[in-house]
């Protein structure tokens, strides 16, 4: 969002890997500003071992890039 | 026997100073060699310098998007001086703080080399110290490929924090997060910059994604890189330090570079076990790197080591839970090993990037490509979602 205003050409990813089987979010990788930030808390739940559908039921903060993390299909 | 210390560490890095505070607030007599600053890698030519100049080097983007909000057009320039005197004040600073907090442990703090005489015997400085049990904590150094014709020419990561002037053209050889973060970094602060691999992207060992997301955001940022190459050469002229690599793919393509001087091998690090006479001992070194189990012991049963010498997950965070895994062991009374399953580690890169778990690879390796689902979402400028891709292999 922050870069929309400006026009500047700043792009972010973010991907989860999950076992089809277990739902377990194996893997979560971010490229764009304060990955390290939002990362550190998402490998909490990582580390939990958390599936999918855990990462969906909670709710995101609004606007946020985090958000993008309990709300992505 | 009694000893002079129930446990000497060698080396006031990150993990000898967590593993020497914590099992010195259990009651145990500590005491801890360091030859150089207190801190080690991290605080003095790793982690903390180098993140002070990745914000450092983000100014000129936040002026540029300032106007997009309605202020007007900044003018300012980079003293180079001035930031490289403020990012070591910093440093300075920490040094004194890493040195109240021994003293506030009661840490003995022996600002000498350390080496061993037997296995509870070490030489610090001119004294002969004893010690039951003795963690070896003496980290890693970058090193240069002696295979490449002119590197002597070049920097390490070392050196880069003490440059007397900023490099107008910068090339930064190897695609690991050292090579690309510097890479960033001087691009940012308005140098030329040109990054020479030999894979094909940056970032091996990281998700593919995010090795192509990256390379692709520095190029858009005017960073230019040169994959697979092979029979890198440096040479020094009057005019610079020239740079002369092949292609990989096409043999005979040769590209040549010309960089002001200055050149970062960051190509590697290794642990640096130079004089620590380990020969006087049952430790054992498995490619260049202390032998370890789970518990950090070594082949000398009384003898443990923690940290990039061990050359496991060299991270800050990593060395530091062995160190504190080994006190806890030892002086704390509660046994307990480092777990190395998903430790979340970041790339200071401008974009930023950060990863936990498996990459999509791995996760294919371990678990069949059938058995997983990878969701990506890779949006522009906005935040609210306006997905480009969306994939289910």
């Amino acid at each position: 969002m922050y870069y929309t205003l400006p026009n500047h050409d700043e792009k972010t990813l973010m991907k989860l890997v999950v076992h089809t089987e277990t739902d377990q979010v194996l893997g979560a990788h971010m490229v764009g500003d304060h990955a390290a930030e939002i990362i550190q808390g998402v490998a909490i739940a990582v580390k939990m071992g958390a599936t999918k559908a855990q990462f969906d039921a909670t709710v995101g903060i609004h606007p946020s890039s985090a958000e993008e993390f309990v709300t992505m299909r | 026997m009694s000893y002079d210390y129930d446990l000497f560490v060698i080396g006031a890095g990150s993990g000898g100073i967590a593993a020497a505070r914590r099992a010195a607030e259990y009651g145990a007599k500590v005491g801890v060699a360091e030859s150089g600053r207190l801190g080690g890698t991290c605080v003095n030519r790793g982690c903390v310098p180098k993140k002070l100049m990745v914000y450092a080097s983000h100014f000129p983007a936040h002026f540029s998007a300032a106007q997009g909000y309605g202020w007007s057009e900044v003018q300012s320039q980079l003293n180079w001086e001035t930031m490289i005197r403020a990012v070591n004040g910093e440093v300075t600073r920490l040094n004194g703080i890493y040195q109240q907090m021994l003293e506030k442990s009661e840490v003995d703090i022996c600002a000498n080399h350390a080496s061993f005489v037997d296995a509870h015997t070490l030489q610090v400085g001119e004294a002969q110290l004893t010690a039951e049990k003795i963690l070896i904590a003496v980290g890693g150094v970058p090193v240069k490929p002696q295979s490449i014709p002119g590197i002597e020419h070049a920097i390490t990561s070392d050196d880069i924090f003490n440059l007397q002037e900023q490099p107008q053209h910068f090339v930064v050889l190897g695609g690991g997060y050292i090579g690309v973060e510097f890479a960033c970094i001087l691009r940012g602060l308005g140098s030329e910059v040109t990054v020479i691999t030999r894979a094909d992207k940056i970032l091996r060992g990281f998700d593919q994604d995010l090795r192509s997301e990256i390379q692709e955001a520095m190029q858009k940022k005017g960073i230019r890189f040169l994959n697979n190459t092979q029979d890198i050469a440096l040479e020094k002229r009057d005019s610079g330090l020239w740079i002369t690599v092949k292609n990989g793919i096409a043999e005979t393509v040769t590209e040549t570079v010309m960089a002001d001087a200055v050149s970062l091998a960051a190509t590697g690090r290794s642990p640096n076990l130079v004089n620590l006479g380990l020969d006087q001992t049952r430790v054992a070194v498995k490619e260049g790197a202390i032998a370890v189990d789970a518990f950090s012991q070594t082949a000398e049963p009384n003898i443990y080591a923690v940290g990039d010498c061990t050359d496991r997950i060299n991270l800050t965070p990593v060395a530091i839970n062995e160190g504190r895994a080994f006190a806890d062991t030892h002086f704390g009374n509660k046994s307990r090993q480092m777990s190395y399953e998903n430790i979340p580690t970041a790339i200071f890169t401008s974009p930023e990037a950060a990863t936990v778990g498996l990459t999509e690879a791995e996760a294919c390796d371990q678990y069949g490509d059938q058995k997983l689902r990878s969701i990506a979402v890779d949006f522009d400028r906005c935040t609210t979602p306006c997905p480009i891709t969306t994939r289910k292999p």
